[in-house]
This record gives structure tokens, sequence and C-alpha cells, in this order.
């Protein structure tokens, strides 16, 4: 369908790296071409951020070669690949939180005197041809998940590039930006450029990609034009078996689970109600109510203060000091000023940003979810070892299924899916009675988001109040009872998940 | 793929001590080429002389780390340590009986401690601003309302305070001592209870432990209030090894000195990283190189300059163990 | 001894010198006593003095300011002293802003040789009599008043060839602890040991370092070198408070009486009380409540010459004693 020449850009071979005597990758042969966009996919934990890591120089092969248009490449240093070319962005955040949106663009790469004028000019630019809303005087530290995964594609596509590496860009972006964001990998291809393309978004992969090629722990299954595969025949060799695409089938079956919600039950008590709460610009007199063996689902697009709200709730921000709304417990009218507070009422907030404020790099996964236990716990002199740990821990650890190579490893040497069941166990651990989840599934696999959701479901029929805030539409359809839409910091609509759909959620979320 | 409760019993709470582990092999290193070089260097009374000398910064050190660990720094320490010091001296020379001194000064040093604490955790003043000014605050309240002079005597009578710093138990220096008193104390809060758990995870990363729900603020003022706790501890150390306290010690090198010791072995700035044994390894290395210099007769000056070309070693190899990941850096500014 | 008193003679003697060389003026046809009364009060009532040490609340600046602010306020003449408290960069500020606010006279106790000299140029230029206290600046100024340090240095290395040289049965080895390798007294101290030691070869220097003024790093090295050299014979320190630290070490290696502690500096009780437990064996004094005295006649002289800063430049070395076990409890030290 497109014309991809037969130039190879980037050769790799044998390539393996292990982690303390395990293979991460091990024996992959793969030619990218030059213009042609090349799909990665695979479970969590497959491997492909750590193959890509090794092209842009962020880890070294254990053995193994590569080459860039014929030349060896032996890269000690990020640096180094950037000089010939080659830019990846990074699944979590790797922004300077304290420097502006133009500073963060150019990092890296700054002259000596770096016109701020200009800077800010060439950003802009940037920024506009991506159709990306983003001021560019702004601080990171001030944007939201989504702006900041704008700012990193930003700052690649900034640079001239040959080889440019996407690993899960698409995870926060609404459709809209979506579309954007696929007509600039058409046009880099256009111009030449080699594009490696990390996604669980498995049709959006076949969609754009002109080859792909799917890892399974750390071996290369197979790889071919996107054309010759399907969904199935994707998820058949990345799990090596044929699964039953539950995905799909919880999302046909919402409405006969809310009509047998509505035999099983009577009305569900309300746990939780929000009145006219106010934070700043970002949320205006929001209003909703809570119930608990419910999942409510919050749409609306980026920026519609729905992350705020939660954050509000549950103690993490605080809302405005005067005409700042109510929020109301079990009727009781409740206002935190830190989320110490929130979690001894059992409110928990599961966020967005898992690396920014999710989870503990240097500890291992149990121990991560044993700190949230100890957190709720609050018995600050009480014993708490190691094994303690291991005992809170590990039937989380087996319930969330979460994989690593060795069990000690610090939490950053997971893959990113396996970093985002470990933040969820983190929370739940702490027996909740409302649970809010920001975008829960980012960067889990097909076969995990099915195991998420069933999780997320089974909390709601323990009778646990369940908010999920998601931008990804059939999520929000598969697996809420209740959907709110949010629009410019309000609740502007509610339906009942059998009467909402994709269209009158984003009518009632653009409008 | 978990892990069998069986096999953890063997996991080290912070699998990665690297740093500690090279810190203490240099050490051995340069304890046997000063061994075979220096003559009187193997002695006992010179040994002793090392571990004592190396106790105060050790024990300094010790409430330094604490704090570090949860990503903050109390550069006030010193200051503390003079003040508390000089307290405790005025408090006697007033005529107070021991017995009533130790319980005020303790609770100075909670109160300094506290203040540090609340700064830092409610009023949310970074932790390096902070304490700087509360140093000088510290010193000069204690001067303007308390205080006769900045050079305090010991009372001849409390002569037998001085034992704190002259006695030895089966040849080993009292300080020494305390010094791994503190060090097993704290060993034991940091890995052994909740407390220390949540400081890590605090050190680590600030945001998530706040919104696991952990009480941080009131865990930040605990920790600095361990630290002041050292340096009343120190303090004492002090005064009763010079029989005085002159509070010009706010103007010595000695908080770089606390610093080195504990960066050096393995807590980073960056927070949540090391422990009390990074403590032990930075202060043996330290003191190692010290008592040999003065051995040597190794002028001041370069013993600064060594100490802190030592500093960058130990940054560089920190770099070289733990090579900085570009998707794990943690980019946030720290301090 | 003789030989110094009779050099702060000559000092004074200059100083008459310096008088009678003043051209003629209206004062100098004085008729009654009191017309002289007059001339002396009105030269001197509501002149305003500023005064700027290292630090207060030593023993050494309390009581040259105990003194200056007694006779100004007697003489209705007002004393503005800023405390720096250790920090250069708080008093280059505060002599800049004192410039401004145009005192008569700036009196400051310079930390080393460099530090003022820009700022006492321009005091002078800016009409201000400037009086340095103890240490001397590269910049010469109207006067100074302050201890001959070369001298003392060279009267203590003299007693040390005595107690430790040829003849006297000792190892002859002797430890410098120096206050900072850029200061004044330093330096000037050094100069003086060195000549004299120069010239008697079987006076060994085993160790030859800089404490930073701070008593415990003086015992540091002081407890390092006699583990290193059982047999020393002395100990010449740079200053009284520090060198107690050292003082603090020979004691608790229990060899009080094998090794002898020099040093020079202020005369505070607390000295007299270190010579007569042992602490310090000779103490080359200076008596700063004198000095003080001194500070104030030679503002006094300055204010009735009415010539502009500048035109001289006068000295008044202080007078010295020595003191000894003998004579500690014979007042020599204030209270
Ligand atoms: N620095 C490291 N140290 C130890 N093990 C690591 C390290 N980095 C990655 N691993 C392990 O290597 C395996 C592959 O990880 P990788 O991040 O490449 O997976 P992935 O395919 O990107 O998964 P995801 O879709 O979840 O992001 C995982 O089991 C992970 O735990
Ligand atoms: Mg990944």
């Amino acid at each position: 369908m497109n014309v991809v020449s037969d130039v190879v850009r980037l050769k790799v071979r044998n390539a393996s790296k292990v982690y303390g005597g395990v293979h991460a990758i091990r024996n992959i042969d793969v030619d990218i071409r030059a213009g042609e966009i090349f799909g990665l996919l695979g479970e969590n934990g497959a491997g492909k951020s750590t193959l890509c890591k090794a092209i842009a120089g962020a880890v070294r092969l254990t053995s193994g070669q590569m080459w860039l248009d014929g030349k060896e490449l032996n890269y000690a240093r990020p640096a180094d690949a950037l000089a010939d070319r080659i830019v990846m962005v990074y699944q979590e955040s790797s922004l300077v939180p304290s420097m502006t949106v133009a500073q963060n663009v150019v990092l890296g790469q700054e002259r000596l005197v770096n016109r701020l004028k200009t800077l800010y000019k060439t950003t802009q630019a940037t920024l506009r041809a991506l159709n990306f809303n983003v001021d560019p005087t702004a601080l990171v530290s001030s944007l939201g998940t989504a702006q900041r995964q704008m700012v990193e594609i930003a700052r690649a596509v900034h640079n001239d590039v040959r080889l440019i590496i996407f690993d899960e860009p698409t995870a926060t972006l609404t459709p809209a930006e979506k579309r954007n964001f696929f007509r600039l990998l058409r046009s880099l291809r256009a111009n030449g450029v080699s594009v490696i393309y990390i996604s669980h978004a498995l049709e959006e992969t076949l969609t754009i990609a002109d080859r792909v090629m799917v890892l399974r722990d750390g071996e290369p299954i197979v790889t071919g034009d996107a054309s010759g595969f399907t969904r199935e025949t994707i998820i058949r060799h990345m799990v090596g078996r044929t699964i039953n695409d539950t995905y799909y089938a919880t999302q046909l079956n919402s409405r006969d689970r809310f009509q047998q919600m509505r035999k099983g039950e009577k009305k569900l008590p309300v746990v939780l109600r929000v009145e006219n709460l106010r934070m700043g610009g970002m949320v205006r007199s929001m209003s909703f109510s809570v119930r608990a063996g419910e999942v409510t689902g919050i749409a609306g697009l980026i920026g519609a203060g729905r992350t705020e709200a939660a954050k509000v709730v549950s103690g993490v921000l605080k809302r405005d000091m005067t005409n700042g709304g109510r929020v109301l417990l079990e009727g009781r009218p409740v206002r935190y000023r830190t989320p110490e507070q929130a979690v001894a009422d059992g409110i928990v907030y599961v966020t967005e940003d898992r690396k920014l404020d999710g989870f503990f790099e240097t500890m291992a996964p149990y121990r991560n979810i044993h700190i949230g236990w100890l957190a709720k716990a609050r018995r600050l002199w009480s014993p708490a070892t190691g094994r303690d740990a291991a005992r809170v821990a590990n039937p989380w650890v087996e319930r969330m299924n979460v994989r690593m190579l060795d069990p000690r490893s610090r939490l950053v040497e997971l893959s990113g899916g396996n970093q985002q069941k470990v933040v969820i166990a983190k929370s739940l651990c702490q027996k909740p009675k409302i649970v809010f989840f920001d975008e829960p599934t980012r960067g889990v696999d097909v076969g995990s988001i099915t195991e998420i959701h069933d999780f997320i479901r089974s909390l709601a029929s323990d009778g646990i109040a369940v908010v999920v805030i998601s931008s990804y539409l059939p999520e929000i359809l598969s697996i809420s009872d209740r959907v709110l839409v949010a629009r410019q910091g309000q609740i502007v609509e509610e339906f009942p998940v059998h009467e909402a759909s994709q269209d009158k959620i984003m009518n009632a979320a653009v409008a | 793929m978990t892990l069998a409760a069986a096999e953890l019993g063997r996991v080290r709470l912070h699998a990665l001590r690297s740093q500690e582990a090279v810190v203490f092999l240099v050490s051995a290193v340069i304890f046997g080429v000063f061994a075979l070089t220096l003559q009187r260097f193997l002695t006992p009374g010179n040994l002793s002389v090392l571990v004592f000398n190396m106790s105060l910064v050790g024990i300094l050190g010790c409430g330094m780390a604490v704090v570090v660990i949860g990503r903050g720094v109390d550069l006030s320490m010193v200051s503390e340590l003079a003040v508390v010091g000089a307290c405790f001296v005025q408090l006697l020379a007033n005529g107070l009986p021991m017995s009533a001194a130790i319980p005020i000064v303790v609770a100075v040093a909670l109160l300094m401690g506290g203040v540090n604490g609340v700064v830092i955790a409610f009023f949310e003043v970074p932790a390096l601003f902070a304490t700087l000014a509360s140093g000088l605050l510290f010193f000069g309240a204690s001067r303007a309302f308390f205080l006769n002079s900045a050079v305090l005597y010991l009372p001849a009578k409390h002569a037998a305070f001085l034992a704190l710093a002259g006695a030895k138990v089966f040849g080993v220096p009292l300080p020494a001592l305390l010094f791994l008193g503190v060090v097993a104390v704290l060993h034991l809060l940091l890995t052994a209870t909740t407390f220390g758990h949540l400081t890590y995870a605090q050190g680590d990363n600030f945001a998530a432990a706040r919104n696991s729900g952990a009480p941080v603020r009131g865990m930040i003022v605990i920790q600095y209030m361990i630290a002041a706790l050292t340096a009343l501890l120190a303090g004492f150390v002090f005064t009763a090894a010079s029989a005085a306290i002159d509070m010009q010690i706010t103007h010595s090198t000695l908080i770089f000195d606390v610093v080195l010791v504990v960066v050096l072995g393995g807590v980073s700035l960056a927070g949540g990283r090391g422990g009390m044994l990074s403590v032990v390894a930075g202060a043996l290395l330290i003191g190692i190189l010290t008592n040999g210099m003065i051995i040597l007769n190794v002028n001041t000056s370069v013993q600064g300059v060594i100490k802190g070309l030592v500093l960058v070693v130990a940054i560089l190899l920190d770099r070289f163990l733990h090579p900085v990941d570009e998707e794990t850096a943690k980019q946030g500014d720290t301090l | 001894m003789r030989n110094r008193k009779v050099c702060s003679v000559v000092a004074l003697a200059c100083l008459m010198a310096g008088l009678a060389s003043l051209p003629a003026s209206a004062d100098s046809k004085l008729k009654s006593s009191d017309e002289l009364y007059n001339s002396y009060t009105s030269a001197t009532k509501g002149k305003r003095i500023a005064w700027v040490p290292q630090a207060l609340g030593l023993p050494l600046t309390d009581g040259w300011t105990k003194e200056m602010k007694g006779e100004a306020s007697d003489l209705g003449m007002e004393l503005i002293v800023r405390d720096p408290n250790w920090s250069t960069a708080a008093m280059t500020q505060a002599v800049t802003a004192l410039i401004a606010e145009k005192p008569d006279v700036l009196v400051v106790h310079n930390p080393n040789v460099q530090l003022l000299a820009r700022q006492l140029k321009q005091a002078q230029d800016a009409g201000i009599y400037v009086v340095q206290l103890n240490m001397v600046s590269n910049q010469k100024t109207d006067a100074f008043v302050g201890g001959d340090w070369k001298n003392l240095a060279r009267g203590m290395a003299e007693d040390i060839v005595k107690t430790c040289g040829k003849d006297s049965g000792k190892s002859g080895k002797v430890a410098i602890i120096q206050g900072e390798l850029t200061s004044d007294v330093s330096i000037l101290e050094m100069e003086g040991a060195k000549e004299v030691f120069s010239q008697h070869p079987e006076i060994k220097i085993v160790s030859d370092q800089a404490a930073m003024w701070d008593p415990n790093k003086a015992r540091e090295i002081t407890a390092a070198v006699l583990q290193q050299n059982p047999d020393l014979c002395a100990i010449l320190g740079h200053w009284g408070p520090m060198t107690m630290g050292a003082g603090q070490a020979v004691k608790a290696a229990g060899l009080s009486d094998k090794v002898s502690t020099y040093s020079t500096g202020e005369n505070p009780q607390m000295i007299c009380d270190a010579v007569k437990d042992g602490i310090l064996t000779k103490y080359w004094s200076v008596d700063n409540e004198k000095q003080g005295r001194d500070a104030m006649l030679t503002i006094k002289y300055l204010l009735q010459m009415k010539q502009p800063p500048g035109t001289f430049k006068l000295a008044a070395y202080s007078p010295f004693e020595v003191i000894t076990r003998d004579n500690a409890g014979d007042g020599l030290c204030w209270r």
C-alpha cells in the first residue's frame, strides 16, 4: 500500500541482554528499513523496551551487533545515539519538571547560548505542526500526563532524526490527538525516517505499521507485513496459544451485566457525594456521587478536571479555600489536607503517572506493595521486616500476576505493564472502601488489561465503590456501570452504561 | 515467579549496597598499606586514637544518614551540637546538677530538631535553606539569650563527665562504642520498623509515599529530631573530649566531613539509598585516611584537597556502579 | 623579655615624636588647664567609633569590647559594634556599610592580610581614622595595636630549645599546631619559630599542621601525633584556646609531665586555670584588656591631632607576660 524502500537502515543480529543471569531478550535478528513504520508487539515483559533501549544507547547489549546504515553501532550513552540521529521516546517520562516545555524540547542539544525568544518560537512551531496544544513557556511540572507525553514527542521530532522509537506513545492521547500523531508518523515516513512503534493497542498498530514483529519471552516469534496479521493471530503469537479474547466479551456483556445487577440488588448506597467542587482553574463546580458496589466511569478530554477532582477527594490536592464545595463521605462532610487522612478513611487514588507519584523505584515489587500496607496501618514503631513484606505482598504479586526476571529486582527493572500492576496492588492492599483508578491500564498488554478489568469488576462486586477515569472509551464502556462525562471542570452528562455509546460520550465531552 | 517465603528470609532489605562494599574494601586496602609502611600505625594506641577520632563524625553521620535517606539534609547539625554542648556546660556552670542538666538539653535538642522538621514538613521550605538558616538561628538565639560566652569550660567539679571520652572498655574508647550503639539502634529502626520502611519510601519517591497515606510530615519531624539527638550525643562526647565547648566549631568544616562520610558510604543525596553500614564504611575510610595523613604530616590544606578528591571519586564510583538509565533517571531536582 | 618592653617603649616614643612633629595649630597655644581639658573633651565628645571584631563571644574580643565600651561611654563617645560571627563575607559587608555611615574612627580585627585591604583604604579616603587590632593587614593604616607575634614565637622557640635541645636529655621532637596557614599571626609566628629552630638542628619538627583555630582538631591531631612520637618533647601552638585541645590530648595520653605545651594568646582566667592544671605548660600572654585600653588611647590621640586620616602610621605593640605554673595564681588573667 505504500512504497517502503528496501534499504536497510538498522540491522540487528543476535541481540541478547541478560539481567542477573536471565535473558530479557535473546538472539533477536531484525532489519528496520528506511522510511517504514515498524510495529513491535508482545506481552508485558516480552522485551520490547529492552531491545529499543539497546538501540538507543540507553542499555548495552550483553551480546550481539547492530549496524546503522552499514556502520556498526557501539553506544555508551544515549547522547551517542542522538549524535547518530537515533531518538527514543520512553515509556516513562524523562522530562525535567523544573524547566519549561521549550527548554525540555532542546534538552541535550543546547547551544552555549540559546536565545530564549527563538527557542520559544521554534518550539511553538514544532508543537503547532503536531497540533499539540501546549504552551512552550509553561513549566513541565504544571502539565498533566498527556501533555507531558506530547512534549516528549515534540522533543523527539524536533531533532532531525533517522530512526525514532516510540514506546507506548498513545496511551494517554485522546482520539483527536492520536489522529494528529498518526499523521505525524506518516509524514516522518514520507521523509524517509524509520519509526519503531511499540504499543499494546493491537488494531492501531496494525493500521499504522508497515511491518510488525512479535516478541515473546525475549525471543522473536514472527516478523512480517502488517497486512498479513489480524488481532487474533497477533494475540496467538504473543501468548503462544489461543485465548478467547475476553476483552471484547466483557464489553459486549455490559448490558447483560447491568440487568443482572438490577435484578440482584436493591438500590446501591451512595458512599461519596461531591458537590460543587472547585479547585483553581481546573475543577469548576463539579458534582457527582459514587455508589458502593458499582464502577463509575468518568470519561472526558484531557484537561477536563477529572484527575484533579479525584486528587482533591483523596487529599492529594487541596480544593479552593472559599467556595470549594463539599465532599460528603457517607453523609459526613470531609476536607482532607493530606492523603493520609483520606487513606485512613478508606479512600485511595491510583495515579495515572506511576513513575511520578506511584512507585518506589529502588525497592523490590513486594516491598512497594508492603509500603502501601504499612502506610495504611500507620503504626510507625511496630516491627516490620522483609519477611513481613513478603507475607503481605506475595499474595498480591500472584493475584495481579506480576512478572519479572528476579523477584528481588528493583521496581524500575520491571517492564512498564508490570510496574502498573504493582502500583495497583500497592493501593488495593490498603483495603479501601473507595478507589479512584486514573488510567488504570496504561501500558498494560491485552491479556493483562482483561485481568485488571476483571479485577476492578470483582472489587465492585465485593461492595467497594470504584471510580475509573479513562480517556479510552472502550475501556470506560466495558467496565463501568455508570458513565459520567466531564467537560471543562464539570460533570456534564451521566448515563447508565446500557444507554451510553462512544458517540454519545464524545458529543457530551466536546460540545 | 513470586518469591518463595523461604527464599525471602535471605533477601537483604536493600539489595543494592555495592558502594559500601567497595568503600569497605578500599578502607581495608589503605589500612593495609598504612600498616605496612607507617611504623607505629598498627599499635593499639594508634588504633584507639583512630576509632576515637572517627566516632565523632560517625555519630553525626548516623543522624545525617537518617535525614538524607528521607531525601533531606541537615546542615544545622553542627550548630545543634555546639548549642546543646554549650547549654549543657552553661547549666552546669550555673550550678545545676548533671541529673537536671541532661533532661534539659535533651529537650533543647528535640526542640531544635522539631523546629527543623516543622519548617521543612509543614512550611515546605527546602531542607537545604531551612537548615542553613536554622543553624544560624539556634546559634544566635542561644548566644543572645542564654550563653555567657562562645567558649565555655566544664566546671572542675564535673570532671567525672570527662570519662565519657576518656574511658575505655576492653581497650576500646567509649565514644567508639557509643558510635556502634547508635549504628545498631538506627539500623534496627531503619530496617525493622514501619518508620524505617516508610522513611526509605519517602526518600525514594516523596509524592508516592505521601499519596500512599504515609504520615510523611510527622515522619520528617521525627527524622530531624533523630538527627538532633545524635548531635546531642556527639556534643557530649565533644565536650568530654576537650573539657570545653567552643562554638567556633560551627564555622569549621565538620559539617562537610559529616556529609562526606555519609555520601561516601553510599547514602545518596537523591534519597532512599544506603543505610547505617554505609556510614560505618564512610567513617572508616575517612578515619583511616585522616589518621594516616596526620602521621605523614600532610599539611591541612592538602588534607582538605585529598578529602575532596575522595568525595569526587566516590561520586564517580556511584555513577559507575549505578549507571544512569535514561528512562529511570530521577530528573527531579534534589533538595 | 626586657627586649620586648624596650620595643613597646620605642613604639610609644614614636607616637610622641609624631605628636611633636605636628605643625603648630591653634591647640598648641593652650594656656590654662581648663582649656587643655576642654580641647580634650571637645575632640572626643560625641565622636563615633565603629568596631568590627571577627566574632563576639570570645574572651579575646569580649575583653577588647569591654574596655573600649567602658571608656567610650565615660567620654560620651558612641561605640557601634558589628558582629560578623566569623563570616568573612559578613565582615566585609559590615565594614562597607559602616564606611557609608561615616563614623569618626573604624576599629577592625582583621582575619588575614588580604581581606579588608581595599575597604580600609576607602575608609581613610572617606575621612575615617582606621585602627587595626591584633592582626595587621597588607594595607597599613593610621594605627596598629596588637601583639608582636614574631617575637613572641621567638621567645617560645628559645624556651623550647632550652627544654628540649642539646644537653636536655630529651628527644628534641616538637609538634607545631598552627592556626590557619594564611593568617597573619600564624605566618609571623612560624617565621619567628623557624628562625630559632633553624639554628638548632637537634630540634626536630615531627608534625606541623593547622588546626583552623579549632581545639577539637588540635586534640585529634595531637592524639595521633603522640601515638607516633611517644617521646615528643614539646608542642608549640598559635592560640591558647586551640592549644588547650592539644593539652587535653596530652593529658588523656598520660604524658603531662613529659610533653610541654606552649602557646601564645590572650589572657582570660581559663588560661591561667589551664596552666595551673598543667593543660598548658608555658603561655606567652598578651593582655587583651590592656590592648583595649591602648586602642582607646590611640584613638584619643588621633582625634586630638586633628590631622586627616592617613597622615600617620602609628603602632603600639603590646607588652607580654610569660605565665607558668608558678605565677598562674598571681592575677595575670582577668575574670
Ligand atoms: N534493568 C533491569 N534489570 C533487571 N531486569 C530488567 C531490567 N530491565 C528490564 N528487565 C526485565 O526484562 C524483561 C523485559 O522487560 P521490558 O521492559 O523490555 O518489557 P516490555 O516488553 O517493554 O514490557 P511492557 O509492555 O510491560 O513495557 C522484564 O522481565 C523486566 O523485568
Ligand atoms: Mg516496556
